[in-house]
């Protein structure tokens, strides 16, 4: 029978060799630190919390310290884990076998800004939020923009290939990291970018593009230390317009004008379903007052200078009405606008099938799905999620998204998400598996109308990441765990993430 | 306190604050004074202002560019 590799436990003997290398101070046994990183805010088996606590938590603040960290955890073949804001919705820094947790935050410097080049290069401990503040005397910005804006740190966004709500028009994560300095599992630190090894170089063909294979990895093939990234000149204007439909066909017609509209300053396109606006109606001030006939919404967003906005606006309205839209006003576009850049103002609490209010957590389970199949895939998602929402009671159905999801345009595929909360408290192993399975017959269905898994955080938890040789394909998913293997010998880094773990069954080695 | 609709109170008026029935509330309960609230509601709208400037020097409102009315739709009456 195949066994995998386990990896060791941290002994006394692993922290004095961490201490020693990094400094005592920068090395972290008590609960208080361990705690505080163990989850992510996606819904977790809070009855088996302890099995997911690190043993010890370390801060490094260069390279040279991650390599250190990474050559002892070789020599004691123990697992490392990098954590960044640990908002990452797909438990990606969750130590499935405990050992070290290597929180990046103390990385956090800003290197270079070359506003010659318009490029900035910074430590993976920063977040835009912070780094935007930094930039802005200088007329440019950063547009890496997820609704956790406020709190996902850059490294993360590059471990976890983030979406950006702003992406349709400035590009996601991985098309705004022009290079990347990375210590790998086996404490080599390399640099990379778009081929070639030029730092500041967008497009290159000299050898391989290395630099993608490092994006959107949950930190299972190396420790992001450096990133040198895009500029772009901060927008003059932005423009936000929100519209009510009749019905969602109506307003997914709509989405599909919109967003083959041609427009260069259009950087989002966002569907809301007729259960999306029920939950808001119920739930949200801001669409409390809308009246009945509203079923479903679109919402869009213009930014760059401002006689384009302006311009383009008056398009926008034009399309907007004549596929049967009506404007929402101005205080409902700019403000739900705004919120979107934070949405940890989501309110934490459901309701159970008697209405009767509880707090919950927030749960989206996303996919990227073309265009033809939003329909289909909305009727299919709600129809799993109220079956068991029936049986368990302990689900609440919060309606579902259809954001634009390509870079630098709108049409194509569609990030679709399903927001569900979950009563935590009441979790216990038969419902946490319950919950499992939801998520199971959510991602057979996405595989049904050829979309792509958890395309927003990854895909590393369990419902999810079992699927993840099935999308690949047998060919894929191989030359994955060939990759894995080379890089990671020891299965040190991030270990199980990714179904990885298959990577180091010994008959699949040939041992 | 006005009933919206089922499941749905107008708490204030001025504020526009909206609260789930509290009949619905009787396992969490939520107790927030009227100064509290004021605060909230204020200090949410500064922090979207706050937020527009973050992402570009000026916000232009569908209404001042088109034809578009400001306002939205009426709510539906009850
Ligand atoms: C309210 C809310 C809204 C959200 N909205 C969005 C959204 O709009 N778009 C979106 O994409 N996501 C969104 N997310 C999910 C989350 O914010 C993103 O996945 C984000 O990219 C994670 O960043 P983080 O700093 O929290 O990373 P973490 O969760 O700490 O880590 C994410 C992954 O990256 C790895 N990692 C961390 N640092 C490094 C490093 N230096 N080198 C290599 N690997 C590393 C970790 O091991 C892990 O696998 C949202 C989350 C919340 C809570």
């Amino acid at each position: 029978m195949a066994t995998l590799t386990v990896p060791n436990p941290v002994t006394d003997q692993v922290i004095t060799a961490l201490e020693q290398a990094i400094g005592k101070e920068k090395v972290r046994t008590d609960l208080g630190a361990r705690i505080a990183r163990t989850r992510v805010p996606a819904p977790f088996p809070v009855h088996r919390f302890a099995e997911y606590m690190p043993d010890v938590v370390v801060l490094p603040e260069s390279a040279e310290e991650v390599s250190a960290v990474l050559r002892i955890a070789n020599q004691f073949r123990v697992p490392v884990v990098p954590r960044a804001g640990g908002t990452g919705l797909a438990d990606g820094a969750v130590p499935l076998h405990k050992g070290i947790l290597l929180d990046i935050k103390k990385m956090n410097k800003i290197i270079e800004l070359d506003l010659v080049n318009r490029t900035v290069t910074v430590q993976p401990g920063l977040n835009m939020l912070k780094l935007n503040e930094y930039l802005a005397p200088y007329g440019v910005f950063y547009p890496d923009d997820p609704a956790s804006y406020p709190v996902s740190i850059i490294g993360g966004r590059i471990g976890t290939s983030g979406w950006s709500l702003i992406g349709s028009r400035y590009g996601h994560t991985r098309d705004l990291v022009i290079s990347l300095q990375v210590v790998l599992p086996t404490g080599e630190i390399v640099r990379l970018s778009d081929g070639g090894g030029a730092p500041k170089v967008r497009k290159a063909s000299t050898g391989y593009n290395l630099k993608q294979l490092f994006i959107g990895t949950q930190g299972t093939l190396g420790v992001v230390t450096e990133a040198t990234l895009e500029l772009f000149p901060k927008p003059e204007a932005e423009l936000a317009a929100f519209f009510g439909y009749e019905s969602f066909a109506d307003a997914y017609r709509s989405t599909g004008a919109l967003s083959t509209s041609g427009l260069g300053t259009l950087a989002a396109v966002i569907l809301f379903d007729e259960r999306k606006v029920d939950y808001l109606r119920r739930d949200d001030e801001a669409y409390i007052p809308l009246p009945e006939r509203i079923k479903a919404v679109v919402a869009t967003a213009l930014y760059g200078v401002e006689d384009e906005v302006r311009a383009a606006a008056n398009r926008l309205f034009r399309l907007a009405k004549e596929t049967g839209g009506e404007y929402l006003g101005d205080e409902l576009s700019a403000g739900d606008w705004a919120s979107r850049h934070d949405r940890y103002a989501t309110p934490l609490h459901g309701r159970l099938p008697d209405g009767t209010v509880v707090p919950m957590s927030w749960h989206c389970e996303d996919a990227a799905i073309i265009y033809s199949e939003l329909p289909a895939i909305k009727q299919k998602w709600h129809e799993i999620t109220d079956r068991y929402i029936q049986k368990y009671g302990i689900f609440d159905n919060w309606g579902m998204f259809f954001y634009s999801n390509n870079p630098y345009k709108g049409w194509g595929d569609y990030l679709v998400e399903i927001d569900i909360g979950i009563w935590e408290q009441a979790l216990n192993e038969e419902t946490w598996q319950a919950w499992v399975n939801l998520k199971r017959e959510i991602t057979r269905a996405t595989l049904e109308h050829q979309g792509s898994i958890s395309a927003c955080h990854g895909a590393c938890r369990e419902g999810d990441a079992e699927f993840i040789p099935v999308e690949l394909g047998e060919g894929g998913f191989e030359l994955m765990k060939k990759i894995k293997r080379l890089l990671d010998p020891n299965n040190i880094l991030n270990p199980s993430k990714n179904y990885l773990h298959l990577a180091y069954v010994d008959e699949e080695v040939g041992a | 306190m006005k009933q919206i609709r089922q499941g749905v109170v107008l708490r204030r008026e001025d504020l526009h604050v909206f609260e789930v029935d509290p009949t619905l509330m009787t396992r969490v309960l939520q107790d927030v004074n009227d100064v509290d609230q004021a605060r909230i509601v204020r200090n949410r709208w500064e922090y979207l202002d706050w937020m527009h400037r973050h992402f570009a020097h000026k916000t232009i409102l569908l209404s001042a560019v088109t034809d578009a009315p400001p306002h939205g739709p009426e709510p539906s009456s009850h």
